[in-house]
């Protein structure tokens, strides 16, 4: 007697007797194979089977499982999980997809709307600030010149941009920002250092607050470095944003700040 | 006739130049080779030596005078510039000799005269003026202001990197700034002059233009709140086939990211050593103002 063998894909199950095939949860594309075949053939490819073939209804196609479209509803059956949950959990799955993707797509545009208002802000700034910016008679390029040399000194060798633009404009009699000493807007751009500077504030600051801030300014630009926040932590050191409140800093204290940023630096 | 008095009393004694400095036992002999000499020998008019001898680096000289006898209002002044026309002067200010005039009247003290070594000097020990070199082209930004010697003539540095320099009769004091590496604060150079490599390293860019050099003495000193290197170096130069031996004072101080040098330089004789006071006194009024503002 014939003993016949099936297969799920994975699995191999038998032997059975014609008789015990039928009773077994096969469809009309199950692999069968035999003792006399050659290779697993599927069950409508096998004459002798025909019978058990006919008495099996054929595929139907489950509308919601995309990626199971080729699957039939009898193989679905035969797996483990209930249908009825496969088809919660799609559809639930698809919701939350649906779901995430809106959020997302609204917290994207209102972050470029944010941002485009950020930059416009900023574009409208920059304009003033260089509409009103004029040339200093004091020397900003031996500032250029000692914060390359001691970045060198410290192992640090970032890109040199060939145009440099530091200049005094009004920045205390700007709308809407704190920079009231000066700002950078040569960030993120290795080719160009451009600074501004409050001529009051330049007139009034010794020459340690001079030095801080035109450090401060250059690791801003050079380095793309942030401001530090306002706290104790923080007070000394050459990206503590309140410059006016080092009145009774000394030389030594910003050439040891000056020392202790481009360690910090070299180590990165 | 004062003045007749004083002339006899340089005649009766003129040491000679020497070439070493004098040790307190070596004046004390002198004082009574001279005090041999002079005892009892008279002057004329009255006035009569008494005797010399010694106290430490100073030789005093004692007269009797008659009662009638009267200083002159300038008589300091006249033995003085006596003593530079005879030549002991310079003797005494090389040898750092102080001397002091006693005259008598009977028992009696009438009459003392003290004179410093320095105050026999044809050099001017009294500084005059401040300069300053703040926004000087070669100063490189460093605001720094000194005293001058009266009577030195302040010149303009030649050579590069020096800004200044102080000259009087062959002799000079130079002020050279040149730059560091990076920026020290005060304690950051307290540190590294403690370490043996970075003091030998400031002297070798000096010693560097001697042959043979060898260095006299060296200290850390601080000039005007910033840490300075001290020394004295020795040794060879050559000018013109001729190799004359030199010695040089100098002081490296270490201002922010500046490096200056105060150097000052002569033949290696006892005049130098002399002189070495009054470079000193002009180190000593160096100020950097920038730190007080």
């Amino acid at each position: 007697m014939i003993k016949y063998f099936y297969t799920d894909g994975n699995a191999k199950f038998g032997p059975f007797t014609k008789e015990e095939l039928k009773m077994q949860k096969i469809t009309r594309d199950t692999k069968i194979w035999y003792y006399g075949i050659e290779k697993w053939t599927e069950l409508s490819n096998i004459k002798e089977l025909n019978d058990i073939f006919t008495s099996i209804p054929p595929n139907i196609t489950n509308p919601y499982l995309n990626n199971n479209k080729d699957k039939s509803i009898d193989s679905l059956i035969h797996q483990k999980t209930p249908l009825i949950k496969v088809n919660t959990n799609s559809i639930s799955k698809s919701n939350i997809k649906k779901w995430a993707i809106g959020i997302l797509s609204v917290l994207t545009i209102s972050i470029v709307v944010h941002k485009l208002i950020k930059y416009q802000s900023k574009i409208k700034l920059y304009n003033i600030i260089v509409a009103d910016s004029y040339e200093s008679d004091d020397n900003f390029e031996v500032y250029v010149d000692k914060f390359y040399r001691d970045l060198e000194f410290h192992g640090i060798f970032p890109k040199k941009p060939k145009k440099t633009i530091i200049k005094f404009s009004k920045l205390d009699q700007l709308d809407n920002t704190t920079h009231i000493h000066g700002v950078c807007f040569g960030s993120n751009d290795d080719d160009i250092i451009e600074i501004y500077l409050n001529p009051s504030t330049w007139k009034q600051f010794n020459k340690p607050m001079r030095h801080y801030l035109m450090y401060h300014e250059l690791a801003h630009d050079i380095l793309n470095l942030d401001d530090l926040p306002v706290n104790q932590m923080n007070e000394g050191k050459i990206m503590f944003p309140e410059l006016s409140h080092y009145e009774n800093k000394k030389m030594d204290d910003f050439i040891e700040s000056s020392h202790a940023l481009f360690i910090e630096q070299s180590l990165k | 006739m004062k003045l007749n008095i004083l002339l006899v009393i340089i005649n009766f004694y003129s040491i000679q130049l020497f070439s070493q400095i004098l040790t307190t036992s070596d004046i004390r002999q002198i004082a009574i080779e001279v005090n041999n000499e002079i005892k009892g020998v008279n002057f004329g008019n009255g006035i009569k030596a008494k005797g010399c001898f010694s106290f430490g680096r100073k030789l005093i000289y004692q007269y009797n005078v008659p009662q009638s006898w009267e200083p002159s209002v300038n008589i300091k002044k006249e033995i003085i510039s006596n003593m530079k026309i005879a030549g002991p002067a310079k003797t005494y200010f090389l040898q750092n000799i102080d001397v002091d005039y006693h005259y008598y009247k009977g028992n009696s003290l009438f009459k003392k005269i003290s004179i410093k070594s320095l105050e026999f000097s044809n050099y001017n020990f009294q500084l005059g003026e401040y300069i300053s070199i703040n926004n000087h082209i070669k100063a490189k930004e460093v605001n720094m202001k000194l005293k001058v010697p009266d009577g030195w003539e302040v010149k303009e540095g030649d050579r590069p990197n020096v800004v200044k320099k102080l000259v009087y009769d062959g002799s000079t004091y130079l002020i050279l700034i040149k730059e560091n590496a990076t920026f020290f604060s005060r304690n950051q150079i307290k540190k590294m002059l403690n370490e043996k490599d970075f003091a030998s390293e400031s002297v070798q860019e000096i010693s560097s233009l001697l042959s043979n050099p060898v260095i006299v003495n060296q200290s850390i000193v601080t000039i005007d709140t910033y840490p300075a290197f001290q020394f004295k170096i020795k040794g060879n130069v050559e000018r013109t086939g001729i190799k004359i031996s030199v010695i040089m004072k100098c002081w490296i101080v270490f201002y922010e990211d500046k490096i200056i040098f105060l150097q000052s330089m002569g033949n290696d004789n006892l005049e130098f050593r002399a002189l070495e006071q009054l470079y000193t006194l002009i180190t000593n009024s160096v100020i950097f103002p920038d730190q007080y503002n």
